[in-house]
This record gives C-alpha cells, sequence and structure tokens, in this order.
C-alpha cells in the first residue's frame, strides 16, 4: 500500500510542477485534476482521500472557496464511486471522466461559457497524462 | 487495507484537512517550491503595492517630462472584483463582477493600483469580460520614457513595445505608459526589460516586465 500511495503522491507533484511550469509559459494544463480523476479509478478512497488532500494544499483554495476548487476536490470522488455504476473498460471510462470533468470545470470557471481553444488543449493534454498513469498503476493493482 | 493502515490513513487526512484550514500558507510555500521563477522572498515582487506605486509614480515622471503638463486624472471608475478562474487562470482574459448596471461599456481601461491591466472586451448587466494586454490580439499605441516615444504595444504571453523609432534612446527602466484614443492618457503598463532591433532593422523592439502577475489580482478598477 505505501508504495503504490507514494508513487501517487510522486505522479501528483509531478504534474502539479509541470502545471505550474507551463502555466509560467501561458499554457494553462490542469494535469493534477487529470492525475486525481485518474487515481479514482486505482486508490482505494481513504489512499485517494490523502491524494486529494495533498492537491487541495499545494493548489491552496484561498482567498475564498471558489466553484473550481469544489470541482477539482469533489468531481474525482463522484467519479470514484460512479465507476462501480458505469462498467466500460477503464481506459475508456478514465477518458470519458476526464473529458467530463475538464466540461464540468470549464463550465464552472467560466460561469456557463466555455473558452474552446483552451479547453481543448486542457482536455486533450489531461486526457494524455491521465492514460499515461493509468497503465502502469492499474496494473500494480 | 489492514487495520492499522486505515488508521494511518485517516490520521494523515485529518492532519492535511487541518493544515488545509488552518495552515494554508504552508501550501504556498510548497507551490512556490514547485513553480518555477516565483519568487522565494527578499524582492520588490514580494510588495505588489510598492512595485505598483514605484511604478505609477516613475510613469507619471515620464509624463510630466515628455509632455510638460499633467494629464487630466479619470472622471470616475468602478472598482470590481475578479472572478477566480483558478486553477485554470487564462492570463489573455479576466471575468470581473461590474457590468453595464455599474456603468461599466465596452473598451474602457481597466487598471489594477493605477496600471492599465487591459480594456473591456464585453459587458454584461452584472458582468465584464477583459481583454488583458497578455492576450495575443492585444494591440494599442504606447509611449515610452522621459522621451515620450511613440510604440505599439503587441500583446501575448510576454507582451512588447514593438515599432519604436530606430535611434530612439529607449532604455532598460523606461516607463511605457498609454497614448491610445479611448483611454485615459499616461496610465502606466510596464516598464522596458530589455531592447533590440527587429528582424527587418527598420525598428527597435522592447521586452517588457511587469510589476504585478496578472493571475493574483483581485480586484481591478474600470473607467467609466
Amino acid at each position: 500500500m505505501t508504495l503504490k500511495l507514494l508513487a501517487g503522491f510522486m505522479i501528483l507533484v509531478i504534474a502539479l510542477a509541470l502545471q505550474f511550469w507551463f502555466a509560467s509559459g501561458g499554457w494553462y494544463l490542469d494535469l493534477s485534476f487529470a492525475a486525481l480523476i485518474t487515481f479514482a479509478f486505482i486508490f482505494d478512497i481513504w489512499q485517494f482521500i490523502i491524494l486529494i488532500l495533498v492537491a487541495v494544499f499545494i493548489i491552496n483554495w484561498q482567498p475564498a472557496v471558489s466553484g473550481e476548487i469544489l470541482v477539482f476536490s469533489l468531481y474525482p470522488v463522484a467519479v470514484h464511486y460512479l465507476k462501480y455504476i458505469v462498467r466500460w473498460e477503464v481506459w475508456v471510462e478514465n477518458l470519458a471522466a476526464i473529458l467530463i470533468g475538464s466540461v464540468l470545470m470549464y463550465f464552472v470557471a467560466g460561469h456557463g461559457t466555455i473558452h474552446a481553444p483552451a479547453f481543448f488543449i486542457d482536455a486533450f493534454s489531461g486526457m494524455l497524462f491521465g492514460t499515461a498513469v493509468l497503465l502502469p498503476l492499474y496494473r500494480w493493482q | 487495507m489492514n487495520r492499522k493502515d486505515g488508521i494511518v490513513l485517516i490520521v494523515l487526512a485529518v492532519i492535511l484537512f487541518g493544515l488545509i484550514l488552518l495552515e494554508p500558507s504552508y501550501g504556498w510555500t510548497v507551490r512556490r517550491f514547485l513553480t518555477p521563477g516565483a519568487p522565494t522572498g527578499g524582492t520588490e515582487t514580494d510588495n505588489p503595492t510598492l512595485a505598483a506605486e514605484n511604478e505609477s509614480l516613475r510613469a507619471e515622471i515620464a509624463k510630466l517630462t515628455a509632455e510638460g503638463a499633467l494629464a487630466p486624472a479619470p472622471a470616475g471608475s468602478v472598482r470590481a472584483m475578479v472572478y477566480s478562474r483558478y486553477p485554470l487562470n487564462f492570463k489573455n482574459e479576466l471575468l470581473v463582477d461590474a457590468g453595464t448596471d455599474e456603468g461599466v461599456a465596452t473598451g474602457k481601461a481597466v487598471t489594477f493600483q493605477g496600471i492599465m491591466i487591459g480594456s473591456v472586451l464585453k459587458a454584461f448587466p452584472d458582468s465584464a469580460l477583459v481583454q488583458t494586454i497578455f492576450d495575443n490580439n492585444f494591440r494599442m499605441p504606447v509611449r515610452i520614457g522621459d522621451g515620450g516615444y511613440d510604440a505599439l504595444l503587441a500583446g501575448g504571453s510576454y507582451p512588447e513595445a514593438v515599432s519604436i523609432k530606430k535611434g530612439a534612446s529607449v532604455a532598460r527602466g523606461d516607463i511605457v505608459y498609454s497614448a491610445a484614443p479611448g483611454f485615459p492618457y499616461g496610465l502606466p503598463l510596464a516598464v522596458v526589460a530589455s531592447t533590440s532591433t527587429s528582424p527587418d532593422g527598420l525598428f527597435e523592439t522592447a521586452t517588457l516586465s511587469f510589476s504585478y502577475d496578472i493571475n493574483e489580482i483581485e480586484t481591478v478598477t474600470i473607467a467609466r
């Protein structure tokens, strides 16, 4: 359990570091959100909550709790429970969950509008990153 | 998962939850560590108010030297909160909580602590979309430094002042201020970070530095 959780933690830190690094160059890729959604298919609920709390702690909710941070933290939990209802191939579920999560995040952040170019870049990079994370970790089960 | 692991995870979760609620500043420290180029302490950027005031004063000096007269202050303005878009943080646009009901109109200048950061792109009854100078499509005539040299501010992730007359004595640290019709004259925008000759060799180009982080802005002022 410890090794797998540690791997999840390292992946999350890498996702956040990449996200901040791209952001400093003007590219806003929400890789940590994609990583958390993917973790929903890999970790049990308590390990998963730890990883979500680490992400929220680093991303930070201040100065006030926003819709985005609620989506960021609660949507992956919803995915964690929805996976028991939807029974597709796990990689398809993961891609769909990241795509729907991106739509939801942009919809909340854009107050009902979606900034199309940024959305497609973000969703595509998220799905790519999520798949790259899912394949090795899922086999670890 | 055995009982011991479960207890460890629950304790960890409680500690993290406590940190998030009570000591979120530690999260900022971690985040700063992960963010390339983030200030770590002791620099001017740690105090954006002071840096912004400094920039405003330098703009005022440049304006007085170049024009010999004090430009009129904006007649009226409205203060607006910037809606959070974290963790998306588009640098090219901001959504603010003031709209046509408060007198906000399309094309008006938007400032942060006296520094112009963009203009109103669309105005709705209770909100407005601001196009910042970090938008690739943002263009506006500006003047630079004590000499008041004309230039065109070209927006983007790294905005530049382009089409500066060759031979103009523009130097690092010169203030760049607004000179476009429709905006208050002399609003500071940035300072010159470096200069170079344009690829066609006809003009000079200046890279710019900013005393604020557009993603950290929470309130703005919009001219009416």
